[in-house]
């Protein structure tokens, strides 16, 4: 297929900069196991002590400036992407994060996000800075403190991650009847998609220990050193059901930034680039109830996944590897069915059979995802494919791994608890 | 110090202007909803216009209150203090149900094993006081 997009391959990610928490003992245990591992120069210490989300996105930001062969003087153009205004802290909080820290001289700095697609909006915004003239180089970084937050007394109060919003506000679903996280909603979904098409709790379990396995090849990642069987998994509680607690994303303190200009300018930087060949958008606010059971066990992925690949005249067969939002191990059984590597209803034995972890003929999220690396939205993916596409992903490296794509999942949550958004980011070495 | 004075309540639902004929219906022990005066569809959650149409005519009428499990989850834990109240309930199941007249609603299965409730059981509405003269509208097995 032919690219339908004048976009396609004209941007790139030139530098990226990653913090990412661990817990203090393991990660003196690790560097001390792995000196010098390219990987734990992104960790810091978790819970954070004295340093606030911004402090770690101004540092994130600053290394994606020095990744990319630049000075602060050159970023021209600066994007904040967060969850959205009710991702639990305020965005005007945040709203003068890294670029008056570090000082970035820009033509234009905006804050932009949306559900777990930030990293995918922030490129969006970035680049329409740059088609524009508005600036030359862009730098875009997020953060989020999830753990640190979940230390602390007030936050707890409310329980982590909670959703809030006005239809669960006002009782006529949500806290009323006894439930208000992001796991009582995707618990449901689960349970539907084992009642439609006979999925296993096996199946899910599947999805858990591979993406484990990716995580026990990348030192940065939370669940590094602790693989997992399905033994395991099937001996474990059950947490809210049908789900053990690794089908569960982690929560992470951390933050992620890159910098985006033109492949031309990118070229003259020090790293390889990553080209930016496809951006696709899903809204399933047509799977209300009344449209019947089948919006409920997929995703909207086919108006992103069509847009993105499109754009970049792939199909699906072009994938060499693919970082997919993880929140919880149903998505990743959904999203197998959704793009097309399985039919609908087989995305349960797909990835028992074993396709998605390492030595797998489709490997995704070879971090160890959200579920077992660290939780930045689709910014752990998007760095993920910076690593693979550069060829510096390490023990988790996908050979001559040439063409990938990131998704995101999220936003404000509707009746029947179904999540908003779907985006599809499509990234490949020029 | 009595225990009971110290129970810890559970959420309350907010009360709207659009959602009060609503409560008020279910404090009577009724289950109704919003239906469109020009297209005739169920409209859920309570809004202003129809979902379908934009109609504003929107009038509340009874529904049956029977339906069936569509999906459920049973919470084993809870987090954060918004839900203390339901610690004490610990297996509860909470679902969305599927009314006969079409509408999924938010609710818990209630009088039935944690263990007995599957996906497609018939159920029917039940009124559970909340407090404060509010009453939830919560369902169970029909046998
Ligand atoms: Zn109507």
């Amino acid at each position: 297929m032919e690219p339908n997009s004048r976009l396609s391959g004209k941007y790139a990610i030139a530098g990226l900069g990653m913090v990412i928490g661990l817990p203090e003992k393991e990660l003196e245990k690790r560097k001390a196991d792995l000196p010098g591992h390219p990987m734990l120069n992104h960790a810091i210490a978790s819970p954070l002590v004295d340093l606030s989300a911004k402090d770690i996105e101004a540092e994130a930001a600053r290394r994606a400036i020095e990744d990319a062969g630049l000075s602060n003087k050159d970023i021209d153009g600066a994007v904040h992407v967060h969850g959205g205004p009710r991702s639990g802290r305020g965005v005007v909080e945040h709203m003068d994060a890294f670029p008056r820290m570090l000082g970035l001289p820009v033509n234009f700095y905006y804050h932009c996000g949306r559900g777990g697609g930030w990293g995918t909006i922030g490129i969006i915004t970035a680049l329409s800075f740059l088609e524009l003239g508005l600036a030359k180089y862009v730098a875009i970084a997020g953060s989020r403190e999830d753990w640190t937050r979940s230390h602390r007394k007030e936050v707890r109060d409310q329980g982590i991650r909670g959703q809030i919003n006005p239809a669960t506000v006002a009782g006529m679903w949500g806290p009323t009847y006894g439930r208000t996280a992001a796991a009582h909603e995707h618990s449901m979904f689960a349970a539907r998609h084992k009642h439609e098409y006979g999925t296993t709790e096996t199946q899910f379990g599947a999805g858990a220990i591979q993406v484990r396995a990716w995580a026990c090849k990348n030192p940065l990642a939370r669940m590094y050193g602790r693989p997992a069987t399905i033994e395991d998994y099937l001996q474990s509680p059950i947490y809210i059901d049908p789900y053990h607690l690794m089908d569960m994303a982690v929560t992470t303190d951390g933050a992620v930034a890159m910098v985006l200009t033109s492949m031309e300018r990118a070229r003259d930087c020090p790293k390889p680039p990553v080209a930016v060949l496809g951006i696709g958008y899903g809204d399933a606010q047509g799977g209300q109830w009344w449209e019947g059971a089948a919006h409920y066990t997929k995703l909207p992925v086919l108006k992103a996944k069509e847009a993105a690949f499109g754009q970049a005249g792939i199909s699906i067969k072009d994938i060499d590897v693919a970082q997919l939002y993880d929140c919880f191990t149903a998505e990743l059984i959904f999203q197998m069915e959704d793009y097309g590597w399985c039919a609908k209803g087989e995305g349960g034995a797909y990835v028992e059979a074993g396709h998605i972890g390492p030595g797998g003929d489709t490997p995704v999220n070879t971090s160890g995802g959200l579920l077992s690396a660290y939780h930045m939205a689709d910014l752990t993916g998007i760095s993920e494919s910076v690593f693979q596409l550069r060829g510096e992903a390490g023990e988790r490296q996908v050979p001559d791994a040439r063409l990938t794509f990131v998704t995101g999942h999220g936003g404000e949550v509707f009746a029947p608890g179904m999540c908003s958004i779907h985006t599809t980011l499509v990234l490949g070495r020029p | 110090m009595a225990e009971a004075s110290k129970e810890i309540p559970k959420p309350l639902p907010q009360i709207t202007p659009i959602t009060q004929p609503f409560w008020e219906a279910a404090a009577s022990r009724k289950l109704v909803m919003q239906r469109c005066s020009d297209c005739r569809s169920w409209v859920w959650c309570p809004r202003p216009a129809c979902v379908e149409c934009g109609s504003e005519g929107l009038q509340w009428a009874p529904v049956s209150g029977r339906g069936t499990v569509f999906a459920f989850t049973v919470i084993r834990e809870v987090v954060g203090r918004a839900l203390r109240g339901f610690e004490k309930d610990i297996p509860y199941i909470t679902a969305w149900i599927d009314l006969e007249e079409g509408p999924r609603i938010c609710s818990n299965v209630v009088q039935c094993p944690v263990e007995k409730v599957v996906i497609g059981m018939a159920v029917e509405v039940v009124f559970e006081e909340a407090g404060q003269g509010i009453f939830l509208p919560k369902f169970k097995p029909i046998r």
